[in-house]
């Protein structure tokens, strides 16, 4: 089935704009394709215009970050015929929806030693997660949710790293600066805020506090 | 009878909410007491630190209801006591080291307790027509920023309340971000700074105040607007008051004091 939607659609060059601009697109779509194919058509009509559809693209729609694979049938049905399209993180943009994922990436190296290189395609699964907080935007040094959720993946899967990984995360820039994203997601998934919870109760289990902070939160939970 | 639950987290500065609680379940003639001897709600902060006394002092706190409802003043006790039911209704490992705990302070746990939100008694037990019948001071020329953030409840309901007083809702982008309170201990800079761009957004939203459902919110949106503002680099001075304080006001109480706008950081101009 077709429907008509209203979108307002992002567009930034970073080489040559010096704001961004949001233009009013009005398509008819089947409802059974996805967003990565309502790109598609907005791209037909825009000129130079950017985006991605590889795995694990995403992007945010009415504020709420989802993968480009997701159903326009979904995505009706849960916003409405009027969005928004933006790209993950405006901050980053090269051009239109490439954002620049450097950052992103590098955090990955935190973990790099303790896991297969094979395991970096579950950690890429984390995008949405990660550009959903606010915090990146105000501490540089933020590791970033994608690496919690990660690192809950991998204290499962090498058990032997446990302590290692918990470490990792554990500065005063790592998990303790979280804030619960579960609503900025689509679908809203809480199954970050609970592996969080997991890794913080088990870190501050430990014996010996990897660093003060932690010493402190270990004071402050006897206290309860 | 219902049983308020009075041990809300930061209590000793946001003793407002427990006091307009009272005194609005007065107004509406609905009898109450305090659940007395209660263990201090610690939050999902202290949930994320130590489960298991987040879990004991949930349900100790249920054990202390007798047959009772309880009522919570906003959201996070809300959230506590019904988490902490539903995990241990879920968990029959935790349940037991729960109960141990308990039978050592003798009480026995009791997950059969009805929690109610003050929205709840609002929508439920007055019903929003009558609500607005009683209304004395309508705040139809007052726009209102309900801040649901990201732990929201109910916020349809609480829009019903704000809506059945004739206020106008104001509608800003932030209304569901974090208020920076979970970051608070790690970072006061970060968290002023999440907290000051939803104040500030819904001043520029032409809000008159924001209505906090969540002691957390309140605790950062008044308690630390002066810092909020140093952190956002303006003068913000917009009240923030719990759901019980607008009702009250809306039903004619004049009273500072009764109300609990005598201990607001934020001055009430609105009385």
């Amino acid at each position: 089935m077709e429907c008509k939607l209203i979108l307002q659609v992002f567009r930034f060059n970073h080489k040559t704009d010096y704001l961004p601009y949001y233009k009013k697109h009005v398509v008819k779509i089947d409802m059974q394709k996805s967003v990565a194919d309502l790109l598609a058509v907005v791209s037909e009509n825009e000129l130079d215009f950017g985006y991605e559809t590889e795995d694990f693209s995403a992007i945010k729609i009415n504020k709420k970050a989802l993968f480009v694979n997701t159903k326009l049938e979904e995505v009706v049905e849960f916003f409405g015929e009027e969005l928004t399209l933006e790209p993950l993180s405006p901050k980053r943009v090269l051009k239109d929806f490439i954002i620049n994922k450097d950052d992103f990436e590098e955090k990955f190296d935190l973990l790099d030693a303790f896991v297969d290189a094979s395991d970096r395609k579950l950690y890429k699964s984390y995008i949405r997660e990660y550009y959903s907080s606010e915090v990146i935007n105000l501490e540089d040094e933020f590791l970033g949710d994608a690496l919690f959720a990660f690192a809950y993946d991998m204290v499962e899967k090498y058990p032997q790293m446990k302590n290692k990984i918990l470490d990792a995360i554990s500065s005063e820039t790592g998990i303790w600066l979280h804030i619960n994203t579960s609503n900025k997601l689509y679908p809203v998934n809480f199954e970050l805020e609970r592996k969080v919870e997991f890794l913080k109760n088990e870190i501050i289990k430990k014996e010996t506090p990897v660093n003060e902070y932690v010493a402190k939160l270990q004071d402050i939970s006897r206290s309860f | 009878m219902y049983k308020v639950f009075d041990n809300i987290i930061e209590k000793d500065v946001l003793s407002s909410y427990v006091t307009s609680l009272k005194e609005l379940l007065k107004e509406l003639g609905l009898e109450y007491e305090v659940l007395a001897n209660s263990k201090p709600d610690i939050a999902t902060e202290g949930k994320s630190l130590n489960e298991e006394a987040f879990l004991y002092n949930c349900a100790y706190n249920l054990s202390l209801a007798n047959g009772d409802e309880i009522v919570c003043v906003e959201d996070s006790s809300y959230t506590s006591l019904n988490l902490a039911k539903m995990i241990l209704l879920e968990d029959s490992e935790l349940k037991s080291k729960v109960v141990q705990r308990l039978q050592k302070e003798n009480k026995e746990l009791c997950l059969d307790v009805k929690v109610l939100h003050v929205n709840d008694i609002l929508r439920d037990v007055v019903g929003f027509d009558k609500l607005a019948s009683m209304v004395k001071h309508s705040f139809k020329d007052f726009n209102v920023a309900v801040f649901n953030g990201n732990k929201t409840l109910n916020s349809a309901t609480v829009d019903s309340i704000l809506l059945s007083i004739g206020a106008n809702l104001v509608d800003f982008e932030t209304n569901e971000d974090s208020d920076g309170y979970e970051v608070l201990h790690a970072s006061c800079e970060i968290a002023d700074k999440l907290a000051g761009k939803v104040v500030l957004d819904a001043f520029d939203n032409a809000a008159d105040f924001i209505v906090a459902n969540d002691a957390r919110s309140f605790f950062m949106f008044d308690n630390r607007q002066k810092s909020l503002e140093k952190s956002v680099g303006r003068e913000i001075n917009l009240p923030v008051y719990s759901i019980s304080q607008v009702v009250l006001m809306a039903l004619g109480c004049t009273d500072k004091e009764k109300i609990g706008l005598n201990t607001h950081k934020v001055a009430t101009t609105l009385i």
